[in-house]
């Protein structure tokens, strides 16, 4: 394997020369863009009502949740405090949207519209509301690139909520699948079982879906099960993300960047 | 001279360029993702024949860096294989631009392939995994496609009165 690296100033200009790529993507976005608009202005007011009606209840439902989850978090921060343990380090997140183009058929990456003009860098973590969908690899100015979870070069340490056995999956390359490895042959792990991050390496926060596990094969004369699942995020339906960037309380964070679009930020 | 009513339009030889590259980006979804020709590849290639003395090495290269852009890759793999691609297209220009089309596609097959393996074989050099086999098949429907694209970029360039 060969590795590689840019230099800072390199880096900076290719994030700036990729400005002259948003014509070429406004373009080959636009059957899409166009698409949508045609399908949502012939929805009828009936199916607008009724999706109204159910996104309010939805909504009710999950606000109530909420209260509680903010009222068991500040538990736990207490609880961690009384235990002398660090304390969880608190996230804000903000909205992207997709931009329909594909950028590369030798590559499994999206393209969101949001750059470091934003405040985006490099191995930010990129979440939708299944799950992780991947991390930043290449941020330019006003756009970046992502790279999905099912790229087979994209690890990610996780944990089964079930039996809190810590692995780690990588993308299969195929179908949209993924792998998980160093799963120990007589390893507590069954078919369906929730994959979440397990927040070590650092790139992602601990606590989001990834996987579920979709089919598990045990090789007798291997040391490990050959492992498959399921990504958790809506890798292929959906158009929005979110990106989710840490604030360190020892580390003072500039509040200038990442809050360049004040009304979809928000704090969690 | 030039005169009136025979000016070149040379706008046309970038557009063509432009047309293809938003077909690249295109987007057409996962399963259509590996049918999709490698269209700069054949706008470069047509030029290349038709006009081996407007694209040099240094226009390859330039397209080639633009895709790199475009793609938010690794910058220069493009660049790489669109410069030999215009390298060994000029080449043998003068000989393949009269040869039968069906021969053309032949030709234009072999520098398609040698193209994806040159990708493939930089993303194992990167990653250490084999991706993009699927793209075999792009590259039987870009050789098929290319007496179309070779009729409709002929009628381009008598349209924008280039040599």
């Amino acid at each position: 394997m060969v590795s590689y690296t840019y230099s800072d100033a390199v880096r900076r200009v290719a994030g700036v020369i990729s400005v002259i790529s948003a014509p070429v993507h406004l373009l080959a976005s636009s059957p899409v863009v166009i698409y949508r608009w045609l399908d949502g202005s012939f929805e009828s007011t009936a199916t607008l009502e009724r999706d109204l009606v159910e996104l309010n209840q939805r909504h009710l439902v999950l606000q109530t949740r909420l209260h509680r989850f903010k009222a068991l978090e500040a538990e736990n921060q207490r609880l961690r405090k009384l235990l002398g343990a660090v304390s969880d380090v608190s996230h804000h997140i903000q909205l992207a949207e997709l931009v329909e183009v594909d950028l590369d058929p030798y590559s499994n990456t999206i393209l969101i519209n949001r750059g470091t003009a934003d405040g985006v860098t490099s191995g930010l973590p990129v979440i939708d509301e299944g799950g992780v969908v991947g991390q930043v690899t290449r941020p330019g100015l006003f756009h970046s690139a992502v790279t999905l979870v099912t790229d087979p070069g994209q690890g990610v340490p996780v944990q089964a909520v079930r039996s809190n056995l810590r692995t780690i999956t990588f993308g299969a390359g195929r179908d949209g699948q993924m792998r998980v490895f160093y799963v120990d042959r007589n390893a507590d792990i069954q078919i369906g079982d929730l994959l979440v991050t397990s927040g070590l390496g650092g790139t992602y926060p601990a606590g989001y879906p990834v996987a579920n596990v979709s089919q598990i094969q045990r090789n007798v004369n291997e040391p490990f099960m050959t492992v498959w699942a399921i990504p958790a995020a809506h890798l292929d339906k959906g158009t929005k993300v979110m990106l989710i960037f840490t604030d360190h309380p020892s580390a003072e964070r500039n509040p200038g960047s990442g809050s360049g679009s004040a009304g979809d930020s928000e704090r969690d | 001279m030039i005169s009136f009513g025979t000016q070149r339009r040379l706008w046309v030889l970038p557009a063509t360029f432009v047309v293809a590259f938003v077909m690249f980006a295109l987007p057409v979804g996962e399963e259509w993702k590996s049918y999709m020709p490698a269209w700069v590849t054949l706008v470069l290639i047509y030029w290349c024949l038709a006009t081996p003395e407007k694209i040099t090495l240094g226009t390859g290269w330039l397209i080639g860096l633009g895709l790199d852009i475009l793609a938010f890759g690794l910058l220069g793999r493009y660049a790489l294989t669109k410069t030999l691609i215009t390298y060994l297209t000029r080449r043998v220009a003068l000989r393949v631009r009269v040869y039968p089309v069906w021969q053309q596609s032949v030709f234009v097959l072999m520098l398609l392939a040698l193209e994806s393996v040159i990708l493939v074989a930089i993303g194992y050099l990167i990653e250490g995994n084999i991706q993009g086999l699927a793209q075999w098949r792009a590259l039987a429907i870009g050789a098929a496609l290319w007496p179309f694209i070779f009729w409709f970029l002929r009628h381009c360039r008598r349209w924008s009165r280039l040599p």
